[in-house]
């Protein structure tokens, strides 16, 4: 078996929807990451279905609001946490929100390389 | 409902190697609710990628976790190359899957001492750590570290072994399963230890998918799920079987481990008897341009490496999803209800590794 990677693109709006869909299907949650990219943030969304692999791709401005898949996927909360204290993406409706407390940081927000 | 009191368990704890802290609401008692808290050693070692060479940073994603050392290196280093289209030599696959399955060798081993300790069974602790240590020993003889080894580079491996050593390491792993047979009968047959896990920390099959568990913890709710099934590396030539249990308690994690260290050894003396020989590491050309996402089955679980490139020799990104942060959610979801006393046996069989965690 070859190990391949393939991304899919996903507007931010469809997000949840997704979520909902691909849960109801048997799919858990693998993990989400963040990139910065120009102003932005592309982030990854990664589902797994036994050895099976989706990869989403979400981008979004720096100041859009990312609704929190946390409702369909608990275990998220982890995930969203880090994302929004490490590059300051701004996650609405965090489940189990730390507040950017997570790994209580001195620097604010210290991955994120725009707006500095 | 009984008076509700809320007891702090760590970051310093006898059974915490490394810092987490509990926030436990008990009544009597009983844990109604957790809520977990990290942040004691976030090192932000993937923000160092951005400033090192891609080649260099390999030795900087080692130092991720000191257990787990070799295969955050690896899992780094297989994104890369499968980013860049770099084929391995077929011999550093071998070498690469032999070191992984011993390093899972000594940290399930490392683990079963650190739960006996925990029970409070130290000649138990003693002879898990004693058979370690022949671990580490044939880890050093064939890597010079015995928990970095610094091995992997972006191409390969940098270090061969010879054929005779090859086959020494594979007679000492029969000496290896021969002393694991005569203990893991005492941490699956023993009735004090049983009194200790049986029942306890139970992690429902559905449960283990929704709450994203992983490794052995996810084996042990039933889930025959194993990214070395993948074929990375090696293990697309090797006979694997898949260690499960439908127990879903502390037992059944106990069980899954014990029988993952038989597994390994059997990993190891088939990738010993089919390893050919060659060449161990190719010349890297240019600068990573692509994205890759990998999982690995590293002894905790499924850890995901992804890297990012962006033509120079800086990476733009890499992520390290370990199984530690993924198994949180479900170790404070099977603390609910559980007893005050069994909080230490539950934490211990997620073997936590909050380092990795971290990062």
């Amino acid at each position: 078996m070859a190990v391949t990677y393939a991304v899919q693109p996903l507007s931010v709006n469809e997000l949840l929807n997704q979520s909902l869909s691909l849960r109801g299907e048997g799919w858990r949650l693998c993990q989400i990451l963040s990139v910065c990219q120009g102003k932005g943030y592309e982030l990854l969304y990664t589902f797994a279905k036994e050895h099976e692999m989706l990869n989403f791709q979400v981008n979004i401005e720096e100041n859009t609001v990312v609704p929190s898949i946390t409702p369909v996927f608990a275990c998220a909360f982890l995930y969203e946490n880090e994302i929004a204290e490490l590059f300051g993406v701004n996650i609405e409706g965090i489940q189990v929100s730390y507040e950017r407390k997570l790994y209580k940081l001195d620097v604010e927000t210290p991955f994120k390389k725009t707006g500095k | 409902m009984g008076k509700r009191s809320i007891v702090p368990f760590g970051p310093q704890h006898p059974v915490l190697p490394e810092p987490i802290h509990l926030d436990l609401v008990l009544e009597d008692e009983k844990v109604v609710d957790v809520l977990p808290e990290i942040g004691f050693i976030h090192r932000g070692l993937e923000g160092l990628v951005s400033k090192r060479d891609f080649k260099d940073y390999v030795y900087v994603a080692e130092r991720v976790c000191g257990i787990c050392s070799f295969m955050h290196g690896m899992g780094y280093c297989e994104s890369v190359e499968h980013g860049m289209g770099i084929e391995i030599p077929r011999r550093a696959d071998y070498l690469r899957t032999i070191w992984a399955e011993m390093s899972r060798v000594h940290s399930h081993l490392l683990w079963l001492g650190l739960l006996a300790d925990g029970f409070g069974f130290e000649a138990l602790f003693n002879e898990c750590w004693r058979i370690r240590e022949d671990v580490l020993d044939m880890l050093e003889a064939t890597t010079g570290g015995r928990c970095i080894f610094s091995v992997n580079n972006v191409g390969g491996v940098v270090r061969d072994v010879d054929n005779a050593t090859l086959l020494g390491i594979s007679r000492k792993m029969d000496e290896i399963g021969a002393r694991l047979k005569e203990i893991s009968s005492t941490f699956l047959k023993d009735y004090t230890v049983k009194s200790r896990l049986v029942g306890v920390g139970i992690l429902s099959h559905e449960a283990a998918l929704e709450l994203g568990a992983v490794g052995p913890m996810m084996r042990a709710s039933g889930w025959d799920i194993d990214m070395r099934t993948t074929g990375y590396s090696a293990y697309g030539d090797l006979d694997l079987n898949i260690n499960t249990s439908n127990d879903c308690d502390c037992y059944a994690r106990t069980e899954v481990r014990i029988n993952e260290i038989f597994t390994a050894i059997d990993l190891i003396k088939q990738a010993i008897d089919k390893i050919p020989n060659g060449n161990i590491i190719v010349p890297v050309k240019g600068n990573p341009k692509s994205e890759f996402l990998i999982r690995l089955e590293q002894p905790r679980g499924e850890a995901v490496y992804y890297t990012k490139g962006n033509g120079t020799k800086y990476l733009d990104r890499f992520r390290v999803r370990t199984p530690t942060f993924a198994n949180i959610p479900a170790m404070a979801e099977i603390m609910r209800g559980c007893e005050v006393a069994d909080i230490p046996m539950i934490i211990l069989t997620i073997d936590p590794c909050i380092s990795c965690t971290e990062r």
